[in-house]
Formats: structure tokens, sequence, C-alpha cells
């Protein structure tokens, strides 16, 4: 994507927003770009400041400096500071926040500017979210999903510049929550809107998301498409989130060069301590490969992992798909090899 | 909550109630501050010994025979198999309806002497009755009309005990009887000492049946010292000693509450409730027996009373006033208190880690630990140097707001919390106004709370006495008033109609409330 394009195309633009709440420096830099029409997931563990993040795009909290741009226009900065009233964003919480004195209908309607016409409108988007017959319903009588599809129609209805999902699926129990996911997805596609989602769970981030950034304590670490994000971390935060992979941490042996049971790595610069991230796929029990010992075997169904212990006293998960694994028992000595060279970051 | 900074509006209005809730306490030091050896020289006084002593014996067991009224009454309501528990439920409430000074007006004209039982009795020749008035009066008629307190704090205690926890120190082989004392009662004990500090801070600030039975406690003599010579030290000298006594009874309070609050949920696995069996019935007469003497027989006695008034027209005519004061100034103490409390409890709720609010919330308190006597007093002596307050409504009101703040705060504070954090942010959001999110949600959704604090507030102030006896400006009469001065009189006929009026007026709305809730339901 070239230069020009770039500037066109972009939807959402934030330039190192920070924001310190109370002794904490809930976000420390929160700079990305969200591309028209583009589902975009902030996804990081629990108090890494995502939803400080999606607030302060929200306009619900005011940041202490950074830049925030809606396509051209400036939304948010040292002397600026629009409103959330004002900024034409749809905002799905967490708990959803229906209003719970008012009907579903007058919950969609309760956004659209147009008065005379905002009947009609919440009921395009009750047919949306496939909810046509629950116009007149409470609240409290809806089951968790039907509320939350109620707050995505609420929040699509005014046609926000941008919706944003603040952990839209965490109320729900597991077998709703990927029903509902391809939901949301197909919704949200077919409204045509650019939407940011935050979220803990790397599945879902990696199921729903165009792109995804990882967030660790204030500040994105990485952005990218979810392959990108899974098969090539950009440091060991982000392996250590993705995928379960093994972290095993060595010294430097000689200048240069590390000493480990599978061999001899050359390293790039001069460091003295590594963290190695070996993805648990890409290990393989084999009759001829370097010396463990089985520590530990789980069963998970459609795959089992079993724990082994190298010789210099590592500790190695290796996963095992399909159904014709070699019988294997704890304490058994067994071979490995690796199908692919770990990833190397300094842990100086 | 997220802590966020509250609003220039809400800042200022935590700061007006903030000035307005410490007039008392610093009325109070300032006047020790004037003459700390008059206080002294009060205190070591022979004559104060016994009535501290006789006043904190009435608190003691006025708080004692609540306990024994209200913790087995809960049990009964809430872990029993009694039948017609809800109405029974209602019904163990409504003695509140009953101020204590229409309670001794009860025990006075129908167990006193010249009085209903007496003179039925007469033409068998008896013309003297061994008479129950005194302090030990006052505590049969302050334990049966604050009891409620009691069962209204430890019933929800008692509900969300998870009967698995009994369940529990069983498998461990504990009996019941061990059960309840190594279980149930530390898990009751929050709820206990948050009912019976209620109540004996009640019993400490009674005025209505100390004074009507003749009984000298600290209310009386603060009273008589402010009535007989308009003794500023003197009256000063026991509303700080009766401050320190509400004072401590809070401070221990809150040591046996401290890091005590089981905020338990309620229990997943429904307890049926232990079977009374052969029990049942006599619980039921008991529990029938006890409610027929504590709320029929008073209401009985007042229409009794009523039925032997000879003149109905003048009786109606002279009671139209004070019926009309009554209503309208609650009507507007009630509104008022609730608009201040508002600010009070939205900081509470949702900026709870700012000073300012804590601050705001600590001191709002000052209505509930100090007497109404004492506020009215200070106010009344703060009032006298401000020449265009002094014997206004506005006193008035500034005193039932002062002394009924804490309880519209906690009712407002219930629905401010049931709030769900982001309602108002969603609102925002979707594009509404400062204006229109306040209109269309944060109003509707805390309505309920707000108005079930203007009921509670409506009620206390129309049975309201001492402050209302100070406050009130000359030639204003209330209801409250006038039964206790005819009563005082023993003009029992002149008092039953107002004393019908005030139970009538507390009655109607706390069962409208109730209605209209359910409806919500």
């Amino acid at each position: 994507m070239n230069d020009r394009q770039g500037k066109t195309d972009i939807a959402l633009r934030a330039d190192k927003l920070a924001l310190r709440l109370g002794s904490v420096q809930a976000v420390t830099d929160l700079s990305l770009d969200i591309r028209q029409g583009e589902f975009f997931a902030i996804l990081g563990p629990s108090g890494s400041g995502k939803t400080t993040s999606l607030r302060l795009i929200a306009g619900l909290e005011r940041p202490d400096s950074g830049e925030l741009y809606f396509g051209q226009n400036l939304i948010s900065s040292n002397t600026t500071f629009v409103t959330p009233q004002e900024r034409k964003i749809g905002m799905v919480f967490q708990d959803y926040a229906l209003f719970p004195h008012m009907t579903v209908l007058e919950n969609i309607a309760y956004g659209v500017g147009d008065k005379a016409k905002s009947n009609i409108i919440a009921h395009e988007y009750l047919n949306l979210v496939n909810l046509v017959g629950f116009e007149d319903r409470r609240i409290s009588d809806l089951s968790g999903g039907e509320q939350q599809r109620v707050a995505l129609a609420r929040a699509l209805a005014p046609q926000p510049n941008i919706l944003l999902l603040d952990e839209p699926f965490s109320n729900l129990d597991p077998v709703l929550r990927v029903n509902l996911r391809e939901q949301v997805r197909r919704i949200v596609r077919s409204a045509g809107v650019t939407t940011l989602m935050v979220t803990h769970d790397q599945e879902e981030a990696l199921s729903m998301a165009d792109r995804i950034g990882f967030m660790k304590e204030g500040h994105i670490r990485q952005v990218g498409v979810p392959e990108e994000l899974f098969t090539q971390p950009s440091d060991v935060s982000v392996a250590e989130f993705f995928g379960d992979s093994n972290i095993l941490q060595y010294n430097a042996s000689a200048p240069r060069t590390l000493n480990w049971p599978f061999g001899t790595l050359s390293l790039l610069d001069e460091i003295s301590a590594v963290s190695l991230v070996i993805s648990p796929d890409s290990v393989e029990i084999t009759p001829r490969g370097v010396d463990g010992v089985v520590l530990d075997l789980q069963y998970f169904g459609y795959y089992r992992k079993v724990l082994v212990e190298l010789s210099d006293g590592q500790h190695i998960h290796v996963r095992q798909t399909g159904f014709n694994y070699v019988p294997t028992n704890i304490g058994d000595r067994v071979g490995l090899a690796l199908l692919k060279a770990p990833t190397i970051f300094s842990a100086d | 909550m997220r802590n966020r900074t509250a609003g220039p509006i809400l800042c200022t209005a935590a700061i007006m109630v903030v000035i307005l809730c410490v007039v008392p306490p610093v009325y109070l030091l300032f006047q020790l501050s004037l003459s700390p050896s008059r206080f002294l020289e009060y205190v070591t006084t022979d004559s104060t010994g016994p009535v501290v002593w006789r006043t904190l014996w009435m608190v003691f067991a006025v708080t004692t025979t609540s306990l024994c009224i209200a913790v087995p009454m809960a049990w009964l309501l809430e872990r029993s198999d009694l039948p017609w528990r809800n109405l029974f439920g209602v019904l163990a409430i409504l003695p509140l309806a009953i101020p204590s000074y229409i309670g001794s007006f009860v025990l006075l004209s129908a167990f006193g002497q010249r009085g209903l039982i007496q003179q039925l009795l007469e033409p068998v020749g008896v013309e003297n009755m061994v008479s129950i008035s005194g302090c030990s009066g006052s505590v049969i008629v302050l334990a049966l009309s604050t009891y409620p307190y009691l069962l209204i704090t430890l019933r929800p205690a008692l509900g969300s005990i998870d009967p698995r926890m009994s369940e529990v120190s069983r498998t461990f082989g504990y009996g019941p009887v061990r059960t309840f004392y190594k279980v149930t009662l530390p898990f009751l004990r929050p709820a206990l000492a948050a009912g019976g500090l209620l109540i004996a801070l009640y019993a400490l600030s009674d005025f209505g049946a100390v004074s009507l039975l003749n009984c000298r406690s600290l209310t009386v003599s603060l009273f008589s010292h402010y009535e007989s010579a308009f003794d500023r030290t003197g009256a000063a000298s026991v509303a700080i000693l009766l401050s320190t006594f509400a004072l401590i009874f809070v401070l221990v309070d809150l040591r046996t509450r401290r890091n005590r609050d089981y905020n338990s949920a309620r229990p997943v696995l429904q307890d049926r409730g232990t079977t009374l069996g052969k029990w049942r019935w006599p619980a039921v007469a008991l529990l029938s027996i006890f409610l027929f003497v504590a709320l029929v027989v008073p209401i009985g006695v007042l229409i009794y009373w009523f039925t032997r008034e000879v003149n109905y027209l003048e009786s109606l005519n002279s009671i139209l006033v004070p019926a009309v004061n009554s209503v309208l100034v609650s009507a507007v103490a009630g509104i008022i208190t609730c608009l201040i409390a508002t600010p009070v409890a939205i900081l509470s709720v949702q900026h709870g880690r700012q000073w300012l609010s804590r601050i705001t919330e600590t001191v709002s308190y000052t209505g509930y630990a100090l007497p109404g006597l004492v506020i009215a007093l200070s106010l009344v002596f703060v009032a006298k140097n401000v020449a265009f307050l002094y014997q206004t409504f506005f006193v008035l009101i500034v005193g039932y707001v002062l002394l009924f703040l804490p309880q519209a705060a906690g009712a407002i504070r219930v629905s401010i919390g049931q709030l769900q954090q982001n309602v108002q942010s969603a609102a925002k959001g979707l594009g509404a106004g400062n204006l229109r999110v306040m209109s269309t949600i944060t109003f509707p959704l805390i309505r309920r709370g707000a108005i079930a604090g203007f009921v509670l507030v409506f009620i206390t102030t129309i049975k309201e006495l001492p402050a209302t006896l100070i406050l009130s400006p000359l030639g204003y009469e209330s209801l409250s008033a006038s039964v206790w001065s005819a009563s005082s009189e023993a003009f029992f006929a002149r008092a039953a109609l107002p004393g019908l009026l005030l139970v009538f007026f507390s009655l109607l709305p706390l069962i409208l409330l109730n209605r209209w809730d359910r409806s919500l339901q």
C-alpha cells in the first residue's frame, strides 16, 4: 500500500495516546492506524490497558497526551477534545449497559438522530441482528446472547464512524460465544463499519480480526495479521501470550555462540542471555533424536501434550496430533527432533 | 468503580452538605471551649450520676429487649416453615408507624391512673392501679417501637446464610446448638451490631416516651434546662454528654464490625427452612398475640379515646391546621432531603475513593449519630445569632434535613449502586448530551430509590417530636406536638385524633411504597 492511499484510507489514527489513572500509568503509548472498513482487535492480558485505550478512543477518558484522528479530523489532542456525544461512535460494553427501563426497540432507537424515522431505522437493525418480534420485550427478559445483539444493534443504528467492542463475548457461555462470534462478524461486515474490538481471548482475536495489535503494559507491542503474530512474534511477551510456546532460557556459551542439546546456534549480536521460543508443534518425538525423559502426559482428545526433560534439565512441551502416536509412558526415554529452528530473543 | 474526578456541580453540592452537617458538632465544641469548667462541673455534680445511669440502663434494656423480640422473630420469618410468613413479615414491621409518644400515651391512658382499665374496673372497687410508667414503661414502649429496625437488618443476613455452611459444620461432627454458636451467630454479628446500634442510638435520643412517662433521662434533663431558664451552657453541657455517649456507641459498633462485613450473595441452594412440627401453631399464636399487643392495642386505644370525644366538630376543626402543617412540612422536608442526598449518594458510589466524597459521607452521618434534641438545640442557638433565621421554617427544615439525610442517602445509594457502570457512558456514546442523559437515563433509573427515600423521610419527619418542639416557629402547630402536649396534660381524648392521623399518615405511604415496589418487580 503506497503512502497516498494509506492516508486517505485511514479511519482512525492514534498517535502516542497516554493516560495515568490514579497511581497507575494505564496507557503509556497507544499508537495505531485502523483502515476504513477494517476489523481491528487489540489483544492483551488483563490489566494491559486495553479497555482504557477503548475509553480514550470513545472519549470517555481524556488523554494526558497524544493525538487522535478520525479520518482527517483531529478528535483529541492537548488543546482539542471532542466529547463522546459528538464523536459518532458506536460502543458495545462488556456488560452491554442496556437501558433497563426501556424496551428493546427504545434502546435501539435511542441514538438515532432523526427522531421521525428512528422507529423505522431501529426496526431495520433489529432485523439485521435477527431479533424481529422482540420489539417490546424488557431487557431483563432477554438472554445474554440476545442482550448482546441488542447492544450491537443499538450501537450500529446511528451509523457510527467506528464501532467499538469492549470484550463483547466475555459474559457469555463458551458454546454461545463461538456461535455469536460468527454472527457478529457477519453483521459488522454487512454494516460495513470500521470496528475496533478489545479482548483478552486470543482465539477470539485470531478468528475475527483482519489485523491484531498486541498490547502489554500500556503499549502496543506488535501489529500484524493474525498469522504473523502467531508465527512470527516480535518479542518474547508476544510469543509467551500466543499458542502456549515453550520458552527456554540459556546463557551464551561463547561470544555469539550457544550450545544446547539440539546442537550449536550462532547468535547475531554479542548477548549473554537468550530466550528460545519453540512452538510445541515444531518438536517431534522420534527414535533417532536428542535424548529426553517423559515427565508427564496430558490427553486432550484430538491432541496430547508430552512434557519432556532434556539432558540439561530444561523442560519442553511436545504436542502430538492425530491418533497414531507411539505409546509412551511417564519415565520413558525418548528421542526429540526440531521441525523448525527456534526463534531467538535477547534476554539481556 | 473507576475513580474519575467528580464534576463541579457534585463538588459544590458536597461542600454545602459538609458545611451544613458540621454546624451541630462545631457548635458543641465551641460551647465546650467557651467554658470547659462549666461542663466539668456539670459532669461531677451529684445529681448527674443517677441521670446518666438511668439513661444507660434504659438504653441497655431497650436494646436487649428488642434483640429478644427480633432475633426469634427474624428466624421464624426467614428460616422456618411458619404459615403466612409474608403476611406476618409485613405486619411485624408496622409497629414502626407508632411513635414512642403514642405508645406512651397508650400506656398511660389505658393502664395508668384514671386510665381505660381502671375505669372499667372501677365498679368492682379498684381505685388504684399498679402503674407501669417511669423508665421501665419507657423500655417497653421503646422496645416495641424499635425492634422492627433490628428485624429489617437481621432478615436479609439470616436469609443469606448459605445452608451449606451449617452442613459443613455438621460434617465436622458439631450438633445444631454448637453450629448455631460457631457458624450462625458469628455470621450474624455485623447485622446484629448494625441493628443494635440503631436501637441504642434511638433509645438514647428518644424524648417522647421518657418525657411522658416521667423517666428523668439525659434528654429530659436537656429539655428542662432548655425550657426553664433558656440556660444555654447548662443545656450545652447535657448535649455534649449525650453526644459523647452516641459517639462511643458508634465507635464500639465500628470495632465490632471491622473487617466483618460478610458480603454473601443469596445462597445457591434455597433452604426449605426448619420444620416447626408441633411448634407450628404455638409459634403462630405467640406471634399473633405479640402483634396484637404491639399493633392492634395501640390503635384500638386511640380509637376508644376518639369515641369518647364529646365535641367531634370542634376536634375536627382544631385538627385541620396541624394536619395540613405536618403533611406539608414533611413533604417539603422529604423533597429537599432527597435533593441534597442525591449528590452525596452519587459521590459515595461513583467516586468513593476521593477525599471529598469520603468526608461528605462521614459527615452526613451526623444526623444519625447525634440525638435530635442536640441538633435542634445547636441550630436554635446558632439561629438566635442570625436574626432573620430565628424562628423560621427554614431552620425547622434544615433540622429535619440534617436528621434524616442518612436515611435518604442510604435509599438512593442502593439504586445508584444497582446502576450499571456504563449505562450513562453508553448514552453519551450514542450522542446524548448531559441533560438528555440525566433526564432519560439517570433520573428514571434512580427514581425508585429517590421515592423510597422521600417516603422514609416523610414518615420520620411527620412523627418527629423533639426537634419539632424546639425548632417550630411561634404558633406553628403540628400533629406530633399536639399528641405530646395533650397527653402530657392527660387530655387523652384530645390526643386521640392527631394520634390516629399520625399513624394513618405513617402507615399509608409505607403500604403504598410496598405496593408500588412490587408492581415494579
